[in-house]
């Protein structure tokens, strides 16, 4: 469903990736790349950190426009050539919010990329990457990003799950885990199975065996429980072929109404 | 959620107020107030989706052999759909414009903020109360004044405490607090009490601890919570599929009473639909299909402890 989602037409105007060091928003970013190239948008990415001529020698084969911020400028400068860039059908990588978070507040942000979003029209996308474990605050910034954007991903390793809320034009809200897995560089989703809890719960009854709950032997092996089928008991009527006995013989007779009971045989001796 | 149902309840507040000529004060950082005005619904003369019509309860011909005490009371409870208050409104047309136009709008966003010496942290909180007490006190709305022609101002203001009103960077106070929300609800209220004016402010919660939420509350004369299922486990409910959240009256203050009007354990829930914002009492449906499932699970257990037993 996070593809179907990734990849809306017109696009999602704001996707905020949260990401950390364990695992990071590239494979995302490519899947969002390759759409977006699919269709012919226009990429440009800004870079806040690393170094820049390395990654700019990497995205400009991949035909995607670099614009280098790694060294402090205004937050009125930033915003100037954000709106220069902003043609019909571009989208615009923000690489990483954490660090104008740093340069200019949380409120200098939020406020600058909520101005910007209002120019916002159909066709065009802001993607942001926020480090996570790069954040002193990092709730209550994550929860103000969240506020914002308008499909909001966040990346969990531990357990390799993706969260991710998704807020509709029309005003709803979809709220989701799914688990993901990178094959061949691929980002890959799918739903989290629910496991029947009736078969759970049979799975553990099944496990749990009385026989390894106590030290005496509790159960029967096949040939015993074959053996104790087979044994007639001395009071039942016997096959007459069988009965070879001379002398004495005891005929049992069944009464007509209720009168063997298999849980206790000896019901009827009023004991 | 993300203010989404709150900004309709807001719309209905201002387009009632336009409808009744009101004055009207709309603030708002996150949305530009005038566009928030050229979305407000039109006016329309009866509700179109009505179900229920205002006669006389029908009284059921069938004769009831048992419980004969309920034959002859109606089928559900219609004291509170007699009441005619209000207008009705279709939320996919907007209100024309020339109607907004006649009415005495005041628009605040914020951006001509100037950064005083206040007791906020971000100037914003103090310049919308300022610019509110200078409204109330032009148009004479002041109890003070006894005004010939007597109306209302109506006071919205939209997402109070998003992250627009934030501390500013080089502020003292941290992200987390809620100071600056707490007083200028405090003040409101104060400026509120002293004229004739009304304030709906929306607040977007899930930013904010529940005890700062408790202090807002505490404030404020009435809080309703809109507690969306979007996200939740009651979204897979059956018995609220209908519906996509709790409208929940956190509080309803006894003003001029002793005794507070809250309705006590009744439930209420809300739709957004297409036309309008719906608000109904919760009624759970017969527990047919939950009685099947636990039969089905009373068997399977007994199954299962048979099973055991035969170990």
């Amino acid at each position: 469903m996070l593809n179907t989602y990734l990849q809306t037409s017109p696009p999602t105007k704001f996707i905020l990736i949260q990401d950390c060091l364990q695992e990071k928003a590239h494979p995302i970013l490519n899947l969002l790349k390759n759409h977006h190239h699919k269709l012919n948008h226009d990429l440009s990415y800004f870079i806040f950190e690393g170094n820049y001529l390395k990654i700019n020698a990497t995205l400009s084969s991949q035909n995607i426009k670099c614009h280098n911020f790694t060294s402090p400028s205004s937050i009125e400068a930033l915003e100037k050539d954000l709106r220069t860039k902003l043609k019909p059908n571009s989208v615009i990588i923000l690489d990483s919010l954490v660090h104008l978070i740093y340069l200019y507040g949380l409120k200098g942000t939020y406020e600058m990329l909520n101005n910007f979003m209002k120019e916002i029209k159909d066709g065009q996308q802001i993607i942001g990457i926020l480090h996570t474990d790069l954040l002193e605050n990092c709730d209550k910034v994550s929860q103000c990003m969240e506020h914002l954007s308008s499909l909001s991903i966040m990346l969990d390793p531990l357990v390799s799950r993706v969260y991710y809320t998704y807020k509709k034009v029309g005003g709803r809200v979809f709220k989701q885990i799914e688990e993901y897995r990178i094959e061949g560089g691929q980002f890959v989703t799918e739903a989290l199975k629910k496991p029947d809890v009736h078969k759970l719960v049979q799975d553990k009854i099944n496990e749990i065996s009385p026989e390894l709950l106590t030290t005496f032997k509790i159960g029967l092996t096949d040939t015993e429980k074959e053996s104790r089928d087979s044994l007639v008991l001395p009071y039942l009527p016997k096959d007459k072929d069988a009965t070879t006995v001379e002398g004495g013989e005891i005929f049992y007779k069944f009464d007509e109404v209720d009168d063997w009971d298999e849980e206790d045989p000896d019901d009827d001796l009023d004991i | 959620m993300y203010g989404t149902y709150a900004k309709t309840m807001l719309k209905y507040f201002i387009a009632e107020g336009v409808v009744c000529k009101h004055s009207i004060f709309l603030a708002s950082q996150d949305s530009s107030p005038h566009e928030v005005i050229r979305e407000i619904p039109a006016v329309i003369h009866f509700d179109p989706d009505s179900s229920f019509d205002f006669a006389e309860p029908k009284v059921s011909d069938s004769k009831m052999k048992i419980a004969f005490r309920y034959e002859n009371l109606p089928t559900h409870d219609n004291e509170d759909k007699h009441i005619n208050l209000g207008h009705f409104y279709d939320l996919t047309k907007p209100m024309p414009l020339a109607d907004i136009e006649n009415t005495d709008i005041y628009y605040w966003n914020g951006c001509r903020v100037e950064n005083g010496v206040s007791a906020f942290s971000n100037p914003a909180y103090n310049d919308l109360l300022r610019q509110i007490k200078t409204k109330i006190k032009e148009d004479r709305f002041f109890l003070k004044d006894n005004p010939s022609k007597k109306s209302i101002l109506r006071i919205a203001v939209h997402s109070l405490g998003s992250p627009l009103w934030l501390p500013m960077k080089n502020s003292l106070h941290s992200v987390d607090s809620s100071k600056d929300l707490d007083m200028f609800i405090f003040c409101m209220r104060a400026l509120v009490r002293s004229a004739l004016a009304v304030a709906v402010i929306t607040i977007p919660s899930h930013l904010y601890h529940e005890n700062a939420l408790e202090r807002c509350i505490h404030s404020s004369d009435i809080s309703i919570r809109l507690q969306s299922f979007a996200g939740t486990e009651l979204e897979t409910n059956k018995a609220l599929s209908e519906y996509h959240g709790f409208f929940q009256l956190i509080k309803l203050a006894p003003i001029n009473s002793f005794a507070s009007k809250h309705p006590g354990s009744i439930e209420y829930v809300f739709k957004l639909r297409r036309k309008k914002f719906v608000i109904d009492k919760l009624h759970l449906p017969p527990d047919f299909e939950d009685d099947s499932d636990r039969k089905k699970k009373k068997l399977s257990l007994l199954d299962v402890m048979g099973q055991v037993g035969s170990y």
